[in-house]
């Protein structure tokens, strides 16, 4: 379904895993690669685009970046950087970063994808291993004698 | 909220955005992250693990463990080389350095990585145990010279790496394969534009092995020799070449070697006096003397005569390469010197070392007994190369004598000459070579020279340029001098 708005702007709605829909500028919503590519192939002129990957309350985040981004001029650089860093620090922990990061790397959005993975790099920096397999629920597939090894190999990384 | 699970995908975005430093410790998180940042470390040209760090400058360190490990530096936000001469144990850390040392007897060294790369292939920590005194010795001037900070040796280590010419040996004591016991590793500093081919081919020749030597040639700057017999490794010295010392002004009463031996050692390891013996000819005593090349050369001593007065005794070398001014080191010069303080206001005042340092050859006309010129052949040589070894007597050939003479008056009129000096560690008498041949001008000098010392009448070439000619002209009359009054130079 695609709306004309009084802008002449071309009107796409995306609907969300939990069937949330949100109707935003084809402009905004061209910043997804994948977004772009379905509408280029036609998909979005029989009705709403299904993103089955991305829930509602991270694709309101994910149009909310794609707002500001379509929105801003290369001039705003400084200002966009500082609403960058506001952005990220609103999805507050590891858990929803991770969920944005999945949606917009499904999306294919480059920008969020650079922001979110940077945030995550630094979250993770000052921790020890067994802190981060703890934080994303990896398991830790060395044998003991391996464990040794590379901790071995590595000591000198620990300050 | 349940933990999430990461796809590799995120992982592997994530991870490339994670500081140098943390690459390696979250190797440890799991296989696949380990096998990621393995790659993405060698994408970033970070130093690996220790299995990969110890292929750096492309040999096998399996076998000459030297380097041992890699510290990150949170201030210089680089990456540290730490060196010992053991394999490091366990646990060793780049923070407590001095601890590590002092339990291993190994080195520290802190250079940065990027250095690490591009000028010091490998170590010059010597594990060899066939040299225990020398390796002593290279430590103690490491540690000496590092004494005041790490820091500023870490900038040491990068102006010798640039400019010095010395040769340091490294050997792995730990392996049982003969082959490699009976190896040296050997870098040359600083040898940039430098002949491979003939550097090896010079080193066999210098050591005159009977069983030969292997040498293959490793990295631009490294090369490996393999000695046939493990009884020749220990004719190599590491730190100390002999060197002819003129001992002035020994009042005539005190020569003897009760007196002359001690003030010998001041200088260096005393090996023999001349055919004159402890009382020398004139003015001087001449002594054979192993000087140690990592400290400054010996100037002068002052000693107590009987009598109560003291009597000033100056020392001069035959055939000395270029050293620094400065520190009064051999190997590098003046501008080059890294033990000068920018603070430091006798550097303006004036250069505690000089030209007057070097000694003029002996006495090439002077007439002798054929044994004794046998002798004196052995002595003359030592800066010739090896092209005049097989030459007879220096007598018979007065150009060579002078074209030594010639080329070390050249330098000095020109300020320090930059050419490159090989400078091989040998007990034997051929220590110093000057490889190369002359640069053009320089050969169309001695040419000239050798017309002019033949028919002293006779103008300067005139393609000579103006410049260049009066030097010459300065050069012959001292080298005339030089001739007839061998013992003239000033003290």
């Amino acid at each position: 379904m695609s709306i004309t708005t009084e802008n002449n702007e071309k009107m796409i709605t995306l609907m969300s895993s939990d069937g949330e829909e949100f109707v935003v500028e084809e402009a905004v919503a061209a910043q997804s690669q994948t977004i772009k590519h379905l509408i280029e192939d036609g998909c979005s002129t029989e009705g709403s685009i299904p993103l089955p990957n991305v829930t509602g309350r991270v694709l309101s985040e994910v149009i909310q970046y794609c707002k500001k981004h379509s929105s801003s001029d290369d001039k705003e650089e400084k200002e966009l950087e500082a609403w960058d860093a506001e952005f990220v620090k609103a999805a507050d922990d590891h858990v929803a970063l991770t969920d944005l990061m999945m949606a917009a790397n499904f999306l294919d959005i480059k920008g969020l994808l650079d922001l979110v993975a940077q945030t995550l790099a630094n979250m993770i920096t000052g921790k020890s291993p067994e802190e981060v397999r703890r934080m994303w629920n990896i398991k830790n597939d060395f044998t003991p004698e391996e464990a040794e090894k590379v901790r071995k190999e590595n000591q000198w990384a620990f300050e | 909220m349940a933990n999430p699970t990461l796809p590799s995908v995120i992982v592997e975005e994530i991870l490339e955005m994670l500081p140098s430093k943390s690459i390696h410790r979250f190797r440890q998180v799991s296989k696949s992250w380990s096998s990621f940042l393995a790659v993405l470390a060698t994408e970033k040209n970070l130093p690996a693990t220790i299995s990969d760090r110890q292929k750096i400058g492309d040999i096998d360190h399996d076998r000459w463990i030297c380097a041992c490990g890699f510290g990150y530096d949170s201030v210089v936000d680089d990456y540290k080389v730490f060196i010992t001469t053991k394999p490091a144990p366990n646990g060793v850390t780049w923070d407590n350095p001095d601890e590590e040392t002092d339990e291993t007897g190994g080195v520290f060294l802190n250079i940065k990585f990027s250095e690490f790369r591009k000028t010091i292939a490998y170590t010059e920590a010597l594990t060899s145990p066939y040299a225990p005194l020398e390796i002593k010795q290279l430590q103690t001037s490491v540690k000496e010279s590092g004494a005041t900070s790490t820091q500023q040796y870490g900038g040491e280590v990068e102006a010798t790496g640039e400019k010095e010419d010395m040769i340091f040996l490294v050997e792995d004591e730990e392996t049982e394969n003969v082959e490699v016991n009976h190896s040296l590793l050997c870098r040359v500093l600083g040898m940039k534009s430098g002949n491979p081919q003939a550097f090896t081919g010079m080193m066999k020749n210098l050591w005159c092995l009977a069983k030969g030597i292997e040498a293959t040639q490793i990295t631009r700057t490294s090369f490996l020799f393999q000695f046939n017999s493990g009884r020749d490794v220990r004719k190599i010295q590491l730190c100390k070449a002999p060197f002819w010392v003129r001992i002035y002004d020994v009042p005539w009463k005190a020569r003897i070697e009760q007196n002359v031996l001690p003030i010998c050692r001041k200088v260096g390891e005393y090996v023999e006096f001349d055919e004159d013996g402890v009382l020398g000819s004139g003015s001087f005593i001449r002594a054979r003397i192993r000087v140690n090349v990592e400290k400054p050369l010996a100037k002068e001593i002052v000693t107590k005569r009987a009598n109560g007065s003291s009597v000033r005794i100056y020392f001069r070398y035959e055939r000395l390469p270029n050293f620094c001014y400065h520190c009064g080191r051999l190997g590098h010069l003046l501008k080059d010197c890294m033990f000068i303080n920018d603070n430091d206001e006798e550097a303006e005042i004036g250069i505690p070392y000089g030209e007057w340092l070097r000694a003029s050859p002996k006495k090439p006309f002077r007439m002798r007994s054929d044994k004794g010129s046998d002798k004196d052949l052995g002595n003359q040589t030592s800066s010739l190369s090896i092209a005049s070894k097989n030459a007879g007597s220096p007598y018979s050939q007065p150009s060579v004598t002078r074209t030594c003479n010639a080329q070390r008056k050249l330098k000095f009129d020109h300020g320090p000459a930059d050419e490159h000096e090989l400078q091989s560690l040998t007990p034997k008498n051929q220590n110093i070579l000057t490889p190369g041949p002359a640069s053009n001008h320089q050969y169309e000098l001695l040419e000239s020279i050798h017309k002019q010392a033949v028919t002293p009448s006779k103008p300067t070439k005139p393609h000579t340029p103006g410049k260049k000619r009066r030097s010459l002209a300065t050069l012959d009359s001292n080298l005339l001098d030089n001739h007839t009054h061998p013992t003239n130079k000033p003290i």
